[in-house]
């Protein structure tokens, strides 16, 4: 009887501590894949930040006249040298856009939200739909007293606003639901040439 | 059972270290990342101060032109700066290192020269309201060209205005009051360029005054409160300096001037007196953003040109002022007067 006891407790406890070290495992694997999800999160949304941060820059180099072209929402488009001094290309001034396509293009991640971000140079796409997470973007026009504007002449300042989210959501193993982590990125610019 | 125990904890505590290790490994990368978008905006801004400081530099020591600086330190970062072509343009490299980014600004200057624009008469009243018309005849004004020792050139042509005038008002209110119609020698037919006595002329050349003199101040060499100290150098023909007087808020006096030479563009806002002694090659701009009093006593020579701007312009005249306008020391001082600073032409960055 004593024995029996033994084998039926020791069963138990071996049990239990088979469930933690499961559920222990299970949490580690969902932690850590949401970890990396978030890792490339960010690493996304500073390369489309450098991306938009090193073109803007450039606006109006080299080129007298109106630089901006289009100033719409989640449009812009440009002109400007992307070369500088010494560089092959330096001299010609090239056609920058920038615009969105919606989230069918986006169609190999699962996140059902990302859009894709268009880069147009020389009217060429060159970014070839990498989405990065990209769920929203948006651009804001002011002149040199921070006032929104919409005239093309005056655009002195561009502000820029990312949000991003993971391209592959993880679902959360305690609601069962996908995970909703973003950030959001903003940074205005003031194009020295213009 | 104390060994199972054993083995049991000590595995769980190494699953849970890799786990930790993990975790700690991307917060270390997304931490990184961050600081790397730093980095780099912190050398894109050293290197565009590089490029500021040293047109500054290059500004005050032209003979910097065609040099590259040694490694400057800045902002925890450094920087090295090239000047390179032809003055008065130049094309600045600025390279600058952080951390381990470097970041590379590329502008584009032209050095721009001090703008003024041309005298309309000897004296040029811009103003609303000419106070006291009948003062301005008693000084000696000669719209005549002159040399720069105050002779007549030649025939004493391309003359200007004794006195020009923003208005038809203005101009008969002085030829009304005149005591001393020959004191006022100029230009009297601007189609024939004849020159003659009451020499009053309509000349509004339709120039704010107060841009004038805001850009004439924010270029200015040297700027004095109230009054110009005794001593002070007010510039050559060789070297002319452009002198900016200010009347402090509190000041209720106008602002003295005498015993004292020089040359070049002579700022003065506020109420003004010459107060004798007084003797200036180039353009006198007697600026206030309201009633301006205007007064002379002793003996003041201008060779140049004198523009009196004010809501109102009260005269007050003893003594002798005499005021010879002059082509070729206006010219000069143009010429040779330094330059306004660099305008940036284009800037990679």
């Amino acid at each position: 009887m004593g024995v029996i006891l033994d084998i039926l407790g020791s069963t138990f406890i071996g049990g239990l501590i088979m469930f933690l070290v499961i559920n222990l495992n299970l949490f580690m694997s969902n932690a850590g894949y949401s970890s990396d999800n978030e890792l490339r999160m960010q690493q996304n949304a500073k390369t489309l930040a450098e991306i938009l941060n090193y073109d803007l820059r450039k606006i109006g180099y080299n080129y007298n006249g109106t630089a901006i072209l289009a100033a719409e929402k989640e449009r812009v488009k440009f002109l400007g040298d992307l070369q500088r001094p010494g560089e092959a290309g330096y001299g010609i001034v090239d056609t920058i856009e920038y615009s969105i396509k919606d989230s069918t293009y986006a169609a190999e991640t699962s996140n059902c939200r990302d859009i894709i971000l268009v880069r147009k140079l020389n009217n060429q796409d060159c970014l070839d739909k990498a989405s990065l997470g990209l769920v929203r973007l948006n651009f804001s026009y002011m002149d040199s007293l921070s006032t929104i504007t919409t005239d093309l002449s005056k655009i002195k300042y561009i502000k820029t606003e990312l949000w991003v989210e993971p391209i592959d959501p993880n679902n959360n193993i305690i609601t069962g639901k996908k995970d909703s982590v973003f950030t959001y990125w903003e940074f205005t610019i003031y194009p020295r040439n213009i | 059972m104390g060994k199972g125990s054993l083995v049991i904890v000590l595995g769980l505590s190494i699953i849970v270290a890799f786990f930790i290790l993990k975790l700690n490994a991307n917060s270390k990368e997304n931490l990184s990342t961050t600081i790397n978008m730093f980095e780099k905006t912190q050398a894109r801004l050293i290197a565009n101060t590089g490029v500021e400081i040293y047109l500054e530099k290059l500004y005050a020591d032209p003979t910097l032109i065609n040099t590259t600086s040694s490694k400057q330190n800045l902002f925890n970062g450094s920087y090295i700066v090239n000047l390179s072509g032809t003055l008065p343009d130049v094309r600045v490299t600025s390279t600058a290192s952080f951390e381990d980014v470097t970041h590379t600004s590329v502008a584009d200057a032209h050095l721009e020269p001090i703008s003024f624009p041309n005298m309309p008469g000897g004296l040029y009243v811009s103003s609303e309201a000419v106070v006291t018309a009948k003062e301005v005849g008693d000084m000696n004004i000669d719209g005549s060209n002159h040399n720069p020792v105050g002779s007549i050139e030649g025939t004493g042509k391309p003359a200007v205005w004794g006195i020009g005038v923003d208005s038809d008002a203005d101009r008969n209110a002085i030829l009304n009051a005149l005591r001393k119609p020959g004191n006022v020698k100029g230009l009297i037919n601007s189609s024939t360029g004849d020159i003659g006595y009451p020499s009053v002329g309509v000349t509004s050349i339709g120039v704010d005054w107060a841009k004038i003199y805001q850009y004439l101040s924010n270029a200015a060499d040297q700027t004095f409160i109230n009054d110009i100290p005794n001593g002070a150098d007010l510039g050559t023909l060789a070297n002319p300096k452009i002198t900016l007087v200010n009347a402090d808020a509190n000041y209720n006096k106008s602002i003295m001037i005498n015993n004292g030479e020089g040359a070049g563009i002579l700022v003065v806002n506020g109420n003004v007196k010459f107060a004798g002694g007084f003797i200036y090659k180039g353009i006198i701009l007697c600026y206030k953003n309201s009633d301006l009093t205007y007064e002379s006593t002793g003996n003041n020579l201008v060779i140049g040109g004198i523009i009196a701007a004010g809501k109102s312009v009260n005269f007050k005249l003893s003594g002798t002022m005499d005021v010879l306008y002059s082509l070729e020391v206006i010219n000069t001082v143009k010429a040779n007067l330094k330059s306004n600073g660099f305008t940036i032409l284009s800037w990679y960055e």
